[in-house]
């Protein structure tokens, strides 16, 4: 338990010779590396869309992109992964199935990391920003002749930026950290897939130590989530 | 800035405000004629306001009364253009300054709105964004209508500001809306609705959302201000009591129709349609008997799918005659302002003369089994 807080996470049982430590070391950076080109894509693919559907909301453009963001968060990943490993992999040979060698072998994994996030996203960005267009300040700023572009971007995205931002902190926190199935699918050395190979190996240390990680990871992007917060909100103060 | 503010170029700007008209004191500044709302609905489209036709003269504070749904903020909102998505202006003028906002391209309207013709809502505590500064939500107003940035445009901000009477004007400019007071709030809302010097300002009922003692302030201000700067008010409202002190001129609105106009004599001390009698039964005053209760008018407002067939307030009327539920009153003309929508007017042999055919519309015989 002392080791603990001192930040030692004991030795692997299975692998005889490594540190949690190390192996969290080694395996992070590749999982984080995916994740971090998946959030981001993610991030801008379902605002920007998010953004389309609110302004164009109840024609057909709004209803194209509700639908696929429907369909796309409810489909499972493992089951996207291995769709678009046969797809593009199998039967197209147009894209590495494997590994992470080249650039192009990273399309597959963050495609299969972004959809769900992407289409969460492109849902939490339109209802926010419905819900912003229809309250009385948005009213209040057309009589004052603002435009309707210049009150979407000016002032309802910043309103409509809390709950896009609530619902985003734990979603890079669990890309981030590596998805086990996507990592196991598309045989990524990351932390996700490593962490599955622990649980059928039992090597407890291991899957403490990651455990632990994971947990550390989110209370972080949480704390980062409600400073950002008091970035965008004048009314939410960090000092007092 | 980035948005917005440049989507309109100063040329475009001046040309419409060039093309507008100048309106001498007393002369009508707005006319709406025949100005019909209909709701489109998933179970068919209905009409909520029948032909409503009114002018605004320029100096002048005309007073809007009804009740709740009988079309007073509608009719204000199409002509301001800011109707709800369902809602549609389908017939008649809007005449302001020789140009007709009914007709207006979207983007000219974006220039009127906020500049010659503002609008002032009944809620102050969510009419601001509450994430900008109130300067920064002047600002943006001014930069939008005005040829002014920067210091100059903030100096134009503070003026306003401090004509509304709030203290410390330059600090408020930094403040946010929700270290403000409702009061506070609706003072900046009117510094931001007057700040580009409008001809015509809308009041939706703006002292509702306000505590009694805050009201009073505020029809202070708005009197004031409109003295000074010597623009038309138009001043929604459901109290005949601040009607009766603030305006010069009142339209009375039933039924998504004018039932009765005049000056504030006209109404309140030669009230004709039976609507406007039984507003005032129901106000309450301090000189008379204490023990006379007030008079409520009987009834609701009618649904505007469900209109009756003649006069809409014919269910209610205490005089209601058979002539009442078969046709519409046309408005008979009581001589100088006064002008009343009531069949009684022609059976008391007044000596007006007809201004209006009566107009009966489609929806109203359409929905006649049901009335």
């Amino acid at each position: 338990m002392s080791a603990l807080l001192h930040g030692d996470l004991g030795t692997s049982i299975v692998s005889s010779g490594y540190s949690v430590n190390q192996i969290i070391a080694d395996k992070f950076p590749v999982s984080a590396q995916v994740g971090l080109i998946a959030i981001v894509f993610s991030c801008l693919v379902g605002i920007p869309l998010g953004i389309l559907a609110a302004y164009k909301r109840g024609t057909a453009a709004d209803r194209v992109v509700t639908t696929l963001s429907s369909l796309f968060s409810s489909l499972p990943g493992f089951l996207l992964a291995v769709v678009l490993l046969y797809a593009f992999g199998m039967w197209l040979h147009a894209l590495p199935t494997s590994g992470l060698k080249s650039w192009q072998s990273y399309i597959l994994p963050v495609a299969a990391l972004s959809a769900g996030p992407a289409s969460v996203l492109t849902r939490i960005t339109r209802a926010a920003l419905l819900d912003v267009l229809s309250q009385d300040f948005t009213r209040f700023l057309k009589a004052k002749g603002m435009g309707t572009r210049y009150i979407l971007f000016k002032h309802a995205l910043r309103n409509a930026a809390i709950p896009i931002v609530t619902t985003l902190g734990p979603l890079t926190a669990g890309i981030l950290v590596g998805n086990l199935v996507v990592e196991t699918v598309f045989s990524i050395p990351g932390l996700g897939s490593y962490m599955v190979r622990c649980v059928s190996q039992r090597d407890y240390p291991v899957i403490m130590g990651t455990t632990i990680f994971y947990t550390t990871f989110i209370v972080a992007i949480l704390l980062v989530v409600d400073i950002v917060y008091g970035l965008i909100d004048p009314r939410i103060k960090l000092d007092e | 800035m980035a948005f917005g503010s440049k989507q309109t170029t100063a040329e475009v700007d001046t040309a419409l405000v060039r093309s507008l008209q100048k309106v001498e004191a007393g002369q009508p500044l707005l006319q709406v004629r025949d100005l019909t709302v209909t709701v489109h609905a998933r179970k068919g489209d209905y009409d909520v306001i029948h032909g409503v036709g009114f002018d605004v003269r320029t100096g002048e504070i005309l007073g809007v009364v009804g009740e709740s749904g009988c079309g007073k903020s509608l009719t204000m909102s199409a002509v301001m253009r800011l109707l709800p998505s369902n809602l549609e202006t389908t017939g008649g003028t809007i005449a302001y300054r020789g140009v007709d906002l009914a007709r207006l391209p979207e983007r000219d309207m974006e220039v009127m709105r906020g500049g010659d013709l503002s609008m002032v809502f009944q809620d102050p505590m969510t009419a601001l964004d509450p994430l900008y500064t109130v300067g920064s939500q002047m600002l943006e107003t001014i930069e939008r209508h005005l040829d002014k940035h920067g210091q100059e445009a903030r100096e134009v901000a503070v003026d306003y500001l401090r004509r509304v009477g709030l203290s410390e004007p330059e600090k408020r400019m930094d403040q946010y809306p929700f270290e403000l007071s409702g009061g506070m709030r609706q003072r900046v809302i009117i510094a931001i609705a007057l700040c580009c010097n409008p001809s015509l300002l809308i009041c939706d009922e703006p002292t509702t959302a306000l505590d009694v003692t805050i009201q009073a302030k505020v029809l202070d201000l708005v009197r004031d201000l409109q003295r000074q700067m010597g623009n038309s008010v138009v001043f929604i409202s459901h109290n005949m009591g601040v009607i009766a002190t603030l305006c010069d001129r009142v339209i009375v609105m039933y039924g998504g129709r004018i039932v009765e106009r005049g000056t504030v004599d006209d109404i309140f001390y030669r009230t004709t349609h039976p609507y406007t009698t039984g507003l005032l039964a129901c106000m309450p005053t301090l000189e008379g008997p204490r023990e006379e209760p007030l008079v409520p008018i009987p009834g609701m407002v009618p649904d505007p799918r469900k209109m009756p067939l003649g006069c809409p307030f014919a269910p209610r009327c205490p005089h209601c005659m058979k002539v009442c539920r078969q046709q519409v009153p046309p408005e008979f003309d009581l001589g100088g302002d006064h002008a009343c929508t009531c069949w009684l007017c022609a059976a008391r042999g007044t000596s007006g003369k007809l201004l209006q055919t009566p107009a009966v519309a489609g929806p109203l015989q359409k929905e006649a089994p049901h009335a």
